[in-house]
């Protein structure tokens, strides 16, 4: 049992974000606790990855309204380098293509940076290989990948895979994995749902967002909630995901008195 | 035609008339050397060829020719951390044997000071002495004036068939204020000669380093040039160089320019018999008032001649940055290939990038291709390095270093790669 179970890790209050002058996320309200698991669904469009993004600090949204606690902290006065050393990992929907950054320069910045903040001594290139490489093990992630620029030509999958790679190496605290699941194939997905699994546990928070039931099947989570134009239209627990499996979006969309267009939303 | 802008005071206390040297052959050359001087003057942006180069700094300091006098040793490093080998030092204007290192040099490679070599073989080098490096044009002032006053170089020479593994430096440090050492080289290589040669130009404080280099390639010859500059906010470092190419051989050029008042890396290289390359790579960066200006001429003067240039560029808020590349491919020099590529990486709105490839083309089956391109940093990978923890200045650093970083690949020492490397994005060496 850990101390810190139901204590709030995250909490988002009346959130509202705009993207050049269009509002995109209006008023959303979410508390994840400490070794919760939170899926998020919702239409293409709907701001799912806005949500993440502005978690993660990424510049271009404009909060409007409303307030993020993390760790008891105000997150959104935190530059996205101190988000990350305090914890928080994005997945990125698109991993980022660094030509001439070599992958296993890159890890080995972002862990020193993450182990100094934390007060743990820098790791060598000995001593970091020999993590990098276990954990590369573990998530499948082939060696020859250390030794090309960050994410270029990297396939899809690879590209998923050294998200997840990434995160099993920083070890946060709340990881946010934007569809992690797109354009992985059935192993690869066995694979990263795996990874996530390993790192499963009371002082560890996850924010899923995905489209598939299939990756709710491989992680289970504690909550989900539907996001449609900016709002939460609906939570629920994993039962939810089969029933958006089976009927589509459409019946959330009209009993929360939206058209497809989003029309009568307010 | 232009009027040359007329000498003013400090540049007048620096020109005065080229001293005898008991050479009559160089004695004429320097004579005539000094009369196209006063004829064209110093060049500026009133002229095509230095658009870019403001050499207002020129006229503005107290500057002048050093005496002649050995300076006691300094303090300061000299030569590059890594670039190990024989070396020829110079400070403040003077050889310096204490400081050099020739005695072991490879059977086949001669290095000897220019006054020295001049005086023991005058017939042969006055064939191509001065010769390589011609005084045509209204831009041939610095040229002309550092041929008239020049007394202090090295005459390098490598025979047919020698190839010389480690790199042979020439370092050139001011460590006295005020000091503007007008520096010659001569290079002449033999058939299927190879070398790796530096030049590395030092100064502190206000000074102007004015060089210029004659290379002379002979048939499979090869030669990688490196070209290091380290300025600081008060130094001029002004080279041409000129190069020959015979058939079938190679030239490599490897500049750095990493803050400078005005720094002007020059090229010119004719590939003059079939099969000829070149490969000219620059890397050059600055902020507040610094200044560089990279320039090549490449003359396609044989088929099948072959020349690729790279060069990247830098620049902080208050730097210019330059690149002007003129490819001429003469008649007659059919299937050559010319490539040109330039790109700048502008870290602040406050700075500026200019770029000027310019092709002449009189053949008509030949490939040739340029770009240009000015950028900031990739916002996307910046915020991903920092969504990493990666802290901002050190997330840019990466991105800045990654930017140069196919430039420097080219390096062929590595040592120098990470020289320049240091200079234009500082932080850890992946
Ligand atoms: N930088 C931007 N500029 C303009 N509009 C933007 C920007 N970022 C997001 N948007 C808009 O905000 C809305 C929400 O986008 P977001 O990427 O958050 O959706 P999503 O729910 O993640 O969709 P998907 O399921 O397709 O990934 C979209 O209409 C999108 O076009
Ligand atoms: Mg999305």
């Amino acid at each position: 049992m850990s101390a810190n179970e139901k204590q709030p890790l995250l909490v988002i209050e009346d959130l509202w974000v705009q993207v050049e002058d269009k509002t995109i996320l209006k008023g959303i309200d979410l508390t994840v606790n400490y070794g919760e698991v939170h899926a998020i669904m919702g239409p293409n469009g709907s701001g799912k990855s806005t949500l993440a993004n502005v978690l993660a600090g990424r510049e271009g949204y404009e909060v409007t309204r409303g307030k993020v606690t993390y760790k008891g902290r105000d997150l959104l006065a935190m530059p996205p380098e101190e988000r990350a050393r305090e914890g928080i990992f994005l997945a990125f929907q698109y991993p980022v293509e660094i030509p001439g950054v070599n992958n296993i320069y890159f890890l080995k910045a972002a862990v020193n940076a993450v182990r100094k903040h934390r007060g743990l001594p820098e790791l060598d290139a000995m001593d970091f290989l020999e993590l990098v490489k276990e954990k590369m093990a573990q998530m499948k992630v082939r060696e020859e990948m250390l030794y090309r620029a960050v994410n270029e030509g990297f396939s899809g999958g690879e590209k998923k895979r050294n998200e997840i790679l990434q995160m099993a190496l920083l070890e946060p605290t709340l990881a946010i994995l934007d569809e992690i699941d797109s354009g992985l194939d059935i192993d690869a997905l066995r694979d990263v749902a795996d990874g996530v699994n390993a790192l499963r546990g009371p002082d560890r928070s996850f924010i899923m967002v995905t489209h598939y039931q299939r990756l709710l099947h491989y992680i289970e989570p504690d909550h989900i909630h539907v996001l449609a134009y900016g709002e939460v239209i609906r939570s629920g627990d994993r039962t939810l995901a089969h029933e958006l499996e089976e009927r589509g979006y459409g019946w959330l969309l009209e009993e929360a008195g939206m058209d497809a267009q989003g029309a009568g939303a307010p | 035609m232009s009027t040359p802008r007329p000498l003013q005071a400090p540049t007048l206390a620096l020109a005065r008339a080229p001293r005898q040297t008991g050479f009559p052959w160089l004695d004429a050359l320097r004579g005539r050397a000094w009369e196209t001087f006063r004829r064209v003057g110093l060049p500026g942006p009133r002229l095509d060829e230095w658009k870019y180069a403001d050499t207002h700094p020129l006229t503005q300091a107290e500057l002048r020719l050093p005496s002649g006098e050995m300076p006691p040793a300094v303090n300061a490093q000299v030569g590059i951390d890594g670039i190990d080998g024989p070396r020829a030092v110079f400070l403040d204007g003077v050889f310096h044997p204490g400081l050099s290192r020739l005695d072991e040099l490879p059977e086949g490679v001669r290095v000897r000071p220019l006054m020295e070599a001049l005086a023991e073989d005058g017939e042969t080098l006055a064939r191509v002495y001065g010769l390589i490096a011609d005084l045509d044009g209204a831009d041939a002032g610095l040229r002309a004036l550092d041929l008239a006053l020049a007394e202090q170089g090295a005459v390098i020479e490598v025979a047919a068939g020698t190839a010389m593994e480690a790199p042979l430096s020439l370092v050139h440090l001011v460590s006295d204020e005020g000091l503007a050492p007008q520096w010659r080289h001569l290079v002449i290589l033999g058939e299927g000669a190879r070398l790796t040669l530096v030049e590395h130009y030092q100064g502190l404080g206000t000074h102007w380093h004015n060089a210029v280099t004659e290379i002379d390639l002979g048939a499979r010859a090869e030669l990688d040039h490196l070209r290091l500059y380290e300025a600081g906010e008060g130094g001029v470092h002004t080279h041409e160089a000129w190069v020959r190419v015979a058939e079938a051989g190679r030239y490599g050029s490897y500049a750095a320019t990493a803050g400078a008042r005005l720094a002007r890396p020059y090229t010119t290289v004719s590939l003059e018999a079939p099969e000829a390359r070149a490969g000219l790579y620059g890397v050059y960066g600055g902020s507040g008032r610094h200044q560089a200006d990279h320039s090549t001429r490449t003359d396609h003067r044989a088929p099948r001649t072959q020349s690729v240039q790279l060069f990247k560029g830098v620049l902080d808020a208050g730097a210019r940055g330059a690149y002007t590349g003129r490819v001429v491919v003469h008649p007659g020099a059919q299937k050559i290939e010319a490539e040109q590529r330039n790109a700048n990486l502008l870290l602040s709105r406050a700075a500026e990038a200019d770029a000027r490839p310019q092709l002449e083309i009189y053949a008509d089956d030949v490939k040739c291709a340029h770009g240009a391109a000015v950028g900031e940093l990739d916002r996307d990978a910046l915020f991903y390095l920092r969504a990493r923890g990666i802290g901002e200045p050190e997330a840019r650093a990466i991105l800045t270093r990654a930017f140069v970083e196919d430039v420097l690949d080219a390096f062929p020492l590595p040592a120098a790669a990470r020289w320049a490397r240091e200079r234009l994005a500082p932080g850890d060496n992946p």
